[in-house]
């Protein structure tokens, strides 16, 4: 039997579009569900917190009176689920309440603190994300060389070191040391602004960038030693479209989730780096909050850090897809 | 007519692959030993870490005062020697718990598999990217609770990739030949994993636990830092570093010495826990 | 087109050439001094085991040598020395003019990109003219080249594919811009034997077609024969025979050629034993003085571990690097008169007690719509005494049943019986496992995890010993170690330092520990060289006689069966097709499938030709 003609013995229905909308669906969906378990746990840990809320906001010297007072002005008497009733209705609304330290509505003092903190961190995730990709691919192509070991100490140190430490420790260097740079507040406006923005970034960016530039090493190296970039090179295909369509496509989706890890990551980072830098950024709101027992306050700010990693690794997951098509499967309702 | 032909594909150098233990995974052993010379010697140096001089206050590095003083005039030398035991204590708690309970959970989910796994996966994925220091912050913010509070959240929130990496682990060697013949000569299942199956992911492991550790350092300092968790005045270097940095003009080294020294531990910490890793990696691969 | 005689037709040729690499810190030689011609159309192989440098020298020719190995050498391609060109000009030629073809389908093709896109990869980058549109038409015409009709598979992920239908894309893909010579590394190795027939023929009717050189890197000699026109049989980084096929197979004058023929079992007749060649290939950097196979060879003298033997003339175009060629070529003989088992020895089935009842076994995978059946209705027995062969391709439910059978899974509806106790009953006491394990035992396919890496040689034997019943023999480890032919001292080391077939044996011994009845042995000799297959196999048949044991032989390759079984179950798709006498079946097969495993074997092709010329394309 010669074999002129073959057909293929699976004809799977491909990664059509349907099944992928069903499963979009189902993942917002499981995306609200942890968003609302997380919204209960909030609303109920203050509670939790010791003297009840009304010790929170009345302080430590206020009377009994005075707490009654204000267990009626917080409807803190109501059951616990109409109060978390109210808390989500309007939540929906984008109304979190007063800040009772701040003196102004949650959502004011948050998109003010937004205004600093996320230049700072889209400046550090994207300047990680470039460096940290090439530094990866370009230590990975030359491994063992001298730029590897190079780029392997910076990495060690870069993600292992406490932010706060290495924070002052540039701070000390281009602010006091050199006097190169502002190391305190965020400045005036404009180019002010900016000047005051480059440490806090920069230390960000350090952080982020080692963890990057690891990730992108292992997984280069990799893939460099697969049998398909042996083929490709075999066939003549020309070094710069390896890099792109084998290389850097196949290392992808290590990348991606990379970027996001190291996203959520810099939630913490940022708390962290604003302290040092004296910024009125979320990190620092969220402990003037704490630190003043402001009830409303933490519950937004929690929330919104909830959302916001549900929705990074939604959008992960979803990039992931589109870029290996192996993932697809399965996921949208199609078995090999 | 002799030519030499070299690759002028890729990667252009091999790895290089040496034998032993790189120096530089020996000097962060050496430094890993460091802290634990000052908690047996807690006396170490000439100066007092608590008696409060007014009149010492800010010195700097002196024969009397090897790192110089604070603004209260304590010293700073004698109290990072104080404060390497708290240093020390926390990371090695949550680190030992963290990997311990990690690989029970692992070797459940991985070899028995089953609901277990379903229930152990389900609870890594829903804490694997919440980032731990944020709800360490918040929670011993608002319970105040205090450093063990503290070491108790990050350990629990540490748990998820430590499961995972190990569970992988556990999952890819429990597929091998080696262990299904135990399982055919009727190797008790209690047995394979202790026989087979934690010898050989013990590395890993190992591993686990320093880059645990390190993460320990990290979080537990900052948490200090940010003022939470340990008191004010307390010999603790994320808090030193967070109290000595006003005064960073007068004397350097009160800020300086705390920040280098978390620095270097927790950096030591991650490149021997890194070395560990990879070395598994390696001999999996080399199989 | 068998001979080759001038310089002047050869597309390639190799004169020189020797690798260089750096082992544990020391550079060390791989390949010395190997030359080779392809005339334009020409198909040569190069055949040896592994550590011969077959696919380092084929790489040197595509300048593909891994980092840190480096060749010298002349490299002349089309009269051009490659040596001469920049390393631009090199790399233009692959692809252009040298094509490369690599053993796993699985991993040779980018994943993340559609199989069109790949087989004009190459030709859009030189041509930036070609649309997507003109490049979806083309690649379509190059699948119809390699005889996939079906259009759709251009747009087509990898994974979709099976392994066969993806080493077809890979050669569209590699012979894209119709280059002149293609270098094929154990192309068929990791597939299925009626696949791996089809993509040889495939390789022929191209070869005819385009007027394409072909260069076959292969360890099966078979393979080899039934492709190529000439042969170059590698041994330790040197040639050491070379020579048109029909010499070479027929009149084979080095004793390592002589040696891998006669250590390959055949498939037509059973012999009594295979040919024993003791030791393994020496690896690079150790090298021993003198002929390299010297240690290994039955006809060495003093005079072959004194100086290397050069390279001589026995026949016209035929050359042997043996200082003895000349006075042992009498004795190099193949397979004269094979010693036929007569069917006296076979065991009587009926009258004996079955080891293993299989009736109406069914195992599936997962559950619901996406439930897949591994097994279906197996009905299977195995007798006392008895060995009997599990025959089936990849995914034909062999593994899943023989797993069945030593309990590590449970089937899912069905009886399978093993020492009179039934595994497809719910819950088992701790005295039917202990029954189960005393009466069936396995040995595994791959020799690198069969062994705990963290356990040195005495413990895993121990570990093992410990698990037998009180009441039966216990042996020690260095009892089991003799019964498999491995010195006592092994019992010291550990699974790194043992070679394939010594882990092989070890895990023979381990099984052996629980005096099973019955081995399971699943593809145990498929991952070994042939020589070393051949003494794992005489060690088989060894312990059947002195123990009386039992074998359940699963294997893809139908010469192992001939061997090694008395009876046989042919599976496809889960279902046992045939079973019957192993002669039988195998001289006289009824069923379909059957008859395509059987027509497929390599060491066929040769005697009835691998392509059916009449419906040759044009």
């Amino acid at each position: 039997m010669t074999t002129t003609t073959v057909v293929p013995r699976r004809h799977p229905k491909g990664a059509g579009l349907a099944p992928l909308a069903g499963y979009l669906a189902r993942r917002l969906l499981s995306a609200a569900v942890v968003v609302a378990i997380v919204s209960m746990l909030v609303f109920a840990f203050v509670h939790a917190a010791p003297g009840g809320p009304e010790r929170s906001i009345g302080g430590r010297f206020a009377t009994a009176e005075q707490l009654v007072a204000i267990r009626e002005q917080y409807r803190l008497n109501d059951p616990l689920w109409t109060q978390y009733g109210q808390f989500v209705s309007s939540a929906l609304g984008l109304d979190f309440g007063t800040s009772y330290s701040m003196r102004e509505p949650v959502t004011d003092s948050i998109s003010r603190a937004a205004s600093t903190t996320v230049p700072l961190v889209l400046f550090g995730w994207l300047a990680a994300l470039l460096i940290g990709t090439a530094l990866g691919v370009v230590s990975a192509r030359h491994a063992g060389g001298a730029f590897d070991r190079g780029v392997l100490g910076f990495t060690v140190v870069g993600a292992s070191a406490p932010i706060f430490a290495t924070a002052i420790l540039l701070s000390y260097v281009f602010g006091v040391a050199l006097g190169w740079l502002p190391t305190l507040g965020e400045g005036d406006g404009g180019m002010d602004r900016i000047r005051h923005l480059v440490l806090p970034g920069v230390t960000l960016a350090i952080a982020a960038m080692a963890a990057i530039t690891k990730v992108t090493k292992v997984r280069v190296g990799q893939v460099l030693e697969a049998d398909h970039i042996t083929f490709a090179t075999a066939r003549g295909l020309p070094p710069r479209g390896v890099l792109v369509s084998e290389v850097l496509r196949n290392s992808g989706v290590q990348l991606v989730t990379q970027a996001g890890a190291v996203l959520v990551a810099m939630l913490s980072a940022v708390i962290l780096v604003e302290e040092v830098f004296d910024l009125d950024g979320l990190g620092s709101l969220l402990i003037q909050a704490i630190t003043a027992r402001d009830i409303p306050l933490i519950q937004a700010i929690t929330l919104f850090t909830c959302i916001f990693i549900v929705a990074v690794n939604l959008v992960v997951d979803l990039v992931c897809m589109a870029i290996d098509p192996r993932l697809r499967i399965g996921r949208g309702g199609v078995t090999r | 007519m002799s030519t030499s032909l070299t690759l002028t594909g890729w990667r252009t150098r091999r790895p290089r692959r040496r034998p032993g233990i790189p120096v530089g995974v020996l000097i962060a052993a050496v430094l890993l030993l460091v802290p634990i010379v000052c908690v047996l010697f807690p006396s170490l140096g000439p100066g007092n870490a608590t008696r409060i001089v007014a009149s010492d206050a800010l010195l700097t590095p002196s024969a009397e005062h090897w790192l110089g003083t604070d603004s209260l005039g304590r010293d700073v030398f004698a109290r990072m020697v104080h404060g390497a035991s708290s240093a020390l204590l926390g990371p090695l708690l949550l680190a030992s718990v963290t990997v311990a309970i990690s690989t029970v959970l692992a070797l459940i989910a991985g070899y028995y598999r089953g609901w277990a796994d379903g229930v152990i996966s389900r609870f890594v994925d829903v804490l694997y990217s919440v980032p731990p220091l944020v709800v360490a912050v918040v929670l011993v913010g608002v319970l105040g609770g205090g450093f063990w509070l503290g070491v108790a959240v990050l350990t629990v929130f540490n748990l998820p990739h430590n499961v995972r990496v190990l569970r992988a682990a556990v999952e890819e060697q429990a597929q091998l030949p080696y262990i299904e013949a135990a399982k055919t000569l009727g190797t008790k299942s209690i047995r394979i994993l202790w026989r087979h199956l934690v010898p050989v992911i013990s590395p890993l492991i190992v591993a686990s636990f320093f880059l645990r550790f390190t993460y320990g350092i990290v979080d537990l300092s900052a948490l200090s830092f940010l003022g939470l968790g340990v008191p004010p005045g307390s010999t603790d270097w994320g808090r030193m570093l967070a109290e000595n940095r006003v005064t960073m003009l007068q004397n350097f080294w009160a800020t300086a010495a705390p920040g280098l020294a978390l620095i270097v531990m927790a950096v030591s910490a991650n490149i021997v826990g890194d070395w560990l890793y990879n070395r598994y990696e390696a001999a999996g691969r080399a199989r | 087109m068998t001979s080759l005689d001038t310089t002047e037709s050869a597309v390639l040729d190799v004169a020189a050439l020797s690798i260089r690499g750096r082992r544990a810190g020391a550079e060390v030689g791989i390949v010395d001094n190997v030359a080779l011609r392809v005339a334009s159309g020409e198909a040569i192989a190069v055949v040896g085991e592994s550590g011969s440098g077959k696919s380092l020298t084929v790489r040197a020719l595509l300048d593909l040598l891994p980092p840190g190995v480096t060749a010298a050498g002349s490299i002349r391609f089309d009269h051009r020395s490659l040596g001469k060109l920049t390393a631009r000009e090199r790399h233009r030629l692959r692809g252009c003019q040298l094509a490369f073809v690599m053993q796993d389908p699985f991993t040779m093709l980018n994943p993340l990109q559609r199989c069109g896109e790949q087989i004009m990869a190459a030709l859009r980058a030189r041509d930036r003219r070609l649309t997507r549109k003109l490049c979806r038409a083309q690649a379509v015409a190059r699948l119809e080249e390699v005889g996939i009709s079906d259009p759709a598979v251009a747009d087509r992920y990898p994974f979709e594919l099976s392994g066969g239908m993806r080493q077809r894309v890979a050669i569209a893909a590699a012979i894209a811009e119709r280059p002149r010579v293609l270098v094929a590394d154990e192309p068929t190795t990791a597939l299925d034997v009626t696949t791996q027939r089809e993509i040889l023929s495939l390789l022929d009717r191209l070869r005819r077609d385009h007027g394409l050189s072909l260069v076959l890197i292969t360890h099966d000699l078979d393979v080899a024969f039934s492709v190529c026109d000439r042969v170059y049989v590698m041994y330790a980084g040197t040639v050491v025979e070379s020579g048109p096929t029909a010499a070479v197979a027929d009149r084979p004058r080095h004793p390592y050629t002589f040696s891998l023929i006669q250590a390959k079992p055949p498939l037509d007749v059973r012999v009594d034993r295979l040919l024993n060649l003791p030791g393994g290939v020496p690896s690079p950097g150790n090298w021993p003085e003198g002929c390299r196979f010297a240690p290994r060879c039955r006809w060495a003298t003093d005079e072959c571990t004194h100086e290397h033997p050069a390279l001589n003339d026995v026949a016209p175009a035929h050359q042997v690097r043996c200082v003895r060629a000349g006075e042992i070529e009498h004795e190099l003989v193949p397979r004269a008169a094979p010693t036929v088992i007569g069917s006296d020895r076979l065991a009587r089935a009926d009258e004996t007690e079955a080891l293993v009842h299989v009736r109406a076994a069914r195992k599936t995978f997962g559950t619901g719509r996406r439930a897949k059946v591994a097994v279906e209705s197996a009905d299977i027995d195995v007798f006392a005494g008895e060995s009997v062969g599990l025959v089936g391709e990849s995914g034909s439910g062999k593994t899943t049943l023989a797993r069945m059978i030593v309990g590590l899974t449970r089937p899912t509806s069905g009886e399978v019986r093993v020492g009179g106790v039934d595994l497809g009953q719910g819950k088992l006491s701790r005295a039917d496992w202990s029954m189960v394990r005393s009466t069936a035992q396995m040995a595994f396919q791959d020799p690198y995890s069969t062994l705990n890496l963290r356990l040195s040689v005495g413990d895993t034997l121990n570990e093992a010993i410990r698990l037998a019943p009180k009441d039966t023999v216990r042996r020690d480890p260095a009892e089991l170690l003799d019964l498999v032919g491995l010195p006592t001292s092994y019992q010291q080391r550990r699974p790194t330092q043992l070679s394939g077939g010594e882990r092989q044996r070890v895990a023979i011994a381990r099984a052996l520990a629980r005096n099973p009845r019955l081995i399971v042995c699943d593809e145990i000799v498929s991952a070994l060289d042939v020589s070393v297959q051949a003494h794992v196999l005489n060690l088989l048949a060894d312990l059947r006689r002195d123990l009386g044991l039992s074998y359940l032989f699963i294997t893809h390759d139908l010469a192992v069966v001939r061997q090694v079984t008395e009876r046989v179950y042919v599976l496809m798709d889960g279902r046992i097709v045939e079973q019957g006498s192993t002669p039988a079946v195998l001289d006289d097969p009824r069923d379909s499938y059957t008859k395509q495993l059987i027509r497929s074997v390599p060491a066929h092709h040769r005697r009835d030709g691998l392509v059916d010329r009449s419906r040759r394309t044009p």
